[in-house]
């Protein structure tokens, strides 16, 4: 019996009716517990005040979403990456590095986009392109221990910025400050570096270290100081007077090829134009590995797939990372040598056909794990709970006996209910293999795989796609792979027809496509990929399952996920599929009423 | 080494107290999950956990991620910037708490979360420059005109009373808990301040109460005891 959504709000509201009563220190103790488990870090006490009076004023869901959204961004890079992690490997372990597979989840809900785009789209999240210019050093003319002057009045305590007219300096640089007849600016410490956060071409802000500077932490300036004040310019390498040779500077730069000494222009070379070596000299090692692999790749073909360099670097160089995140075309960053040189954007499905992700699915096995793993990670599924006998087995492949032991009916009872469904879709990854053996491993695509006949070889062990062929005499009836072309049983019948299947919007099919994408879309438009989001949610907030009342809160919550939080739009959470504003939603269920 | 253990036991009690006194329910969850107090029915305490839990709230422990980054949040000291704390991390976060379940929440973890807290703790108190920023604003830090290092008492200056004590005990709680006074503070003020007496009282041989080196071990320890303490690793 499913209850009506007005009838649930309203045993929501009778039974929240207690915050009327809650007390200012009970109220505190709800926020501060709420932030904690959002952010896994503690608020500001500004933070904590305004959600204690969201708490009060019975606006939980409120409280929790200025926790994420407030200055922290603990959610994002925490609870968010430790919500999703272990999904990205075979082994499911919390403890993984930042990948492409998590960074492409936080960009997703940070950005406010469609969260099921994760299941379909030909997305990926990098870090942006600005990234780069930390190691492009422009020639303004400045010279090292050129120093410039500026007086109290050009520092603004309000913003912590100081304003040299036409300053030209760029984010990382290294500058020094000297006092002339008084103080420097407080906690500015004089003969020490500092290094530059451009505002705008007048103004810019400094920090402590590089680090900071490249995620934007400044120094509290409390005090404009006395006298007049000097910038000292410290940046070894712009002596070197290097001019960027065609197009924008960021352009030639994110073309470096750092693994060829050869390549580096002037301003990585020395008086006497030896190289200096990156390896050897940490300030000239590139911040994200920003390579051009192969050359034709189109815009975004700098990323190596062969490594996970750039989100390691990215998590533990840039402190604000969510923040510097942008969305690329997956399809497009792959570039594989003797492969097919680029994806065909039919078989990417978001997050599934990440490196990361690639690995757990695609390396070794049959690629029936791409199905299992997508189902566990994003329908909160394990493959024996979504058996259905009734399914046809058409498409159970060859390498499953018909007659484990001589016997039919084991196959009838323990196989078939599994392998039916999961063959039936899993034909989409055809075209995946993981290949370990390069550098840290490398997620390749070929399409041309699966042309020819099986061979004697291709029966125990086959390699690369021909995987899929493996043990293809154990059954010569069954289905052999030959393209990406799947179906779905589940829709049509049986008992999974319970995950609530729905017709995209660009009108595929539910029940049969071509390629990874398309699967996607089904699967990122059925009820269960939301309910898994919101009881994830649940659990992730609350520590614990829902109650049987919860539960039904729960689902219609995952129902308004789709739509979006109008009540929410001040956050930007009225855009459909919008994960932050769900999972405050959730919070108000277990928070805000005790 | 002896008086980082004493500073350990100490520090289990005080963490101990302080988580159970940060919201008054990880008494409950803890007594029924050792299976004492619990009622003397008949169910295993996992069934009477959930019977318990059903439809409340719960209380967690921080996972290893979540606890380093409280603890870079709340000191400023990165793993980043900071290659002891980044090396102590990386060696041992598989002895932090994997989950947030408070139910799988052990001590060998509660010790690891203690000697990380250390790591962190121990920076202000190993380098001036760093204490006189940590501890600016009280007579355990600051500069001079110069923009020097104050120079650190010894105890018999700067531990010689009750409100220097506090000034030392507040400075830091202010810093970690925040300053919203909850009901718990009060009972962590005098736990603490009775974790000064205890460790002035036991020095070692050699030591005296005329040594900087004993107010920086002090130092340190109120540190990390505030730092490795319920308020801040459960929510």
């Amino acid at each position: 019996m499913r209850m009506s959504r007005l009838l649930l709000v309203m045993m929501f509201s009778l039974q929240s009716s207690a915050i009327l009563a809650i007390s200012e220190e009970a109220a505190m103790d709800q926020a501060n517990r709420l932030a904690q488990r959002l952010l896994g870090v503690p608020p500001s006490s500004s933070l904590l005040e305004a959600m204690k009076n969201d708490i009060m004023a019975g606006k939980t869901d409120l409280a929790a979403i200025r926790a994420i959204r407030g200055e922290s961004l603990g959610f994002f890079k925490s609870t968010l990456v430790n919500m999703f992690n272990k999904y990205g490997t075979q082994e499911l372990i919390n403890d993984v590095e930042l990948t492409d597979f998590t960074a492409t989840i936080v960009g997703l809900a940070y950005n406010n986009m469609a969260f099921n785009r994760l299941m379909y789209d030909d997305v990926i999240y990098t870090g942006d392109d600005k990234l780069g210019e930390y190691y492009v050093f422009r020639n303004l003319g400045m010279t090292e221990f050129t120093q410039v002057s500026f007086d109290p009045a050009d520092v603004s305590i309000a913003t912590d910025s100081i304003m040299i007219s036409g300053h030209g300096l760029r984010l990382g640089e290294k500058v020094r400050f000297f006092a002339s007849g008084g103080s420097l600016p407080a906690p500015i410490v004089a003969d020490t570096d500092h290094f530059i956060i451009p505002v705008d071409v007048n103004n810019f802000k400094v920090a402590s270290n590089l680090n900071n500077a490249i995620s934007g932490t400044a120094r509290d300036i409390t005090d404009a100081g006395t006298g007049t004040h000097a910038l000292e310019y410290r940046q070894e390498f712009i002596k070197n007077n290097y001019t960027p040779s065609g197009g924008s500077e960021l352009k030639t730069v994110r073309r470096l090829n750092f693994n060829q000494l050869g390549d580096y222009p002037r301003q990585y070379r020395n008086a006497d134009a030896s190289v200096i070596d990156p390896a050897a000299n940490p300030k000239v090692e590139p911040l994200l590995r920003l390579q051009n692999a192969t050359s034709g790749n189109g815009p975004y073909g700098d990323i190596r797939y062969d490594d996970n360099i750039h989100y390691r670097n990215l998590e533990t160089r840039v402190s604000n990372w969510p923040e510097r995140l942008q969305a690329r075309t997956q399809s497009k960053l792959y570039s594989t040598v003797n492969y097919s040189s680029k994806v065909d954007n039919e078989d990417i499905m978001g997050v599934i056909t990440s490196r990361q992700m690639g690995r757990a699915n695609f390396a070794a096995g049959t690629n029936r794990r791409g199905l299992a793993n997508s189902m566990r990670a994003f329908y909160c599924s394990e493959m024996n709970q979504l058996q259905d006998a009734s399914a046809p087995d058409v498409r159970v492949r060859r390498d499953i006996d018909r007659a484990p032991g001589g016997d039919h009916s084991v196959f009838e009872t323990n196989c078939r209910s599994c392998h039916a469904g999961m063959d039936g879709m899993a034909g989409a990854f055809a075209f995946f293999n993981f290949d370990v053996s390069s550098n840290e491993g490398i997620l390749r695509y070929n399409k041309n795989g699966l042309d020819g006949q099986p061979t004697e070889q291709d029966f125990s062990a086959g390699t690369n796609q021909k995987k899929q062929w493996r043990q293809n005499n154990m059954f010569p009836a069954g289905h052999l792979i030959k393209n990406n072309t799947w179906f779905n049983f589940w829709s049509s019948g049986g008992p999974n027809v319970a995950l609530g299947w729905r017709l995209p919007d660009g009108g595929q099919s539910l029940t049969e496509g071509t390629g990874a994408h398309a699967l996607g879309e089904v699967l990122a438009n059925a009820e269960a990929f939301s309910d898994c989001m919101a009881n994830r949610a649940f659990e992730r907030v609350c520590l614990r399952v829902p109650t049987p009342f919860e539960s039904l809160l729960v689902k219609q919550m995952a129902r308004d996920f789709e739509s979006g939080f109008d009540d929410l739009s001040e956050f930007g959470a009225n855009t459909e599929y919008n994960f932050v504003g769900l999972i405050s939603k959730i919070s108000a269920i277990c928070f805000g009423n005790e | 080494m002896k008086m980082l253990a004493i500073i350990c036991s100490c520090l289990l009690i005080l963490a101990s107290a302080c988580s159970t006194s940060v919201s008054g329910k990880l008494d409950a969850v803890l007594t029924n999950a050792n299976g004492e107090d619990d009622g003397g029915d008949t169910g295993s305490n996992e069934e009477n956990l959930d019977e318990i839990n059903a439809g409340k709230q719960q209380l967690g422990v921080k996972s290893f991620i979540q606890i380093v980054e409280t603890f870079e949040s709340v000191t400023g000291f990165t793993r980043g910037a900071n290659q002891s704390i980044r090396n102590y991390y990386n060696s041992n976060k598989a002895a932090l708490p994997d989950s947030n379940s408070i139910e799988a929440f052990t001590a060998s973890q509660r010790l690891a979360i203690f000697n990380l807290a250390y790591e962190f703790c121990r920076l202000p108190s190993d380098t001036d420059q760093i204490r006189a920023d940590f501890y600016e604003g009280t007579i355990f830090g600051g500069r001079n005109d110069e923009g020097l290092p104050l120079p650190l008492g010894p105890p018999t200056q700067v531990l010689n009373s009750q409100a220097n004590k506090l000034e030392l005990i507040n400075h830091l709680l202010n810093k970690f808990w925040g300053t919203y006074q909850f009901s718990d503070r009060a009972s962590a003020e005098s736990e603490l301040t009775s974790m000064i007496d205890y460790l002035l009282s036991t020095l070692q041989s050699g030591e005296t109460l005329q040594s900087n080196n004993v107010t920086k071990y002090v130092m340190a320890s109120v540190c990390t005891a505030a730092l490795a303490a319920g308020p801040v690793i459960l929510f």
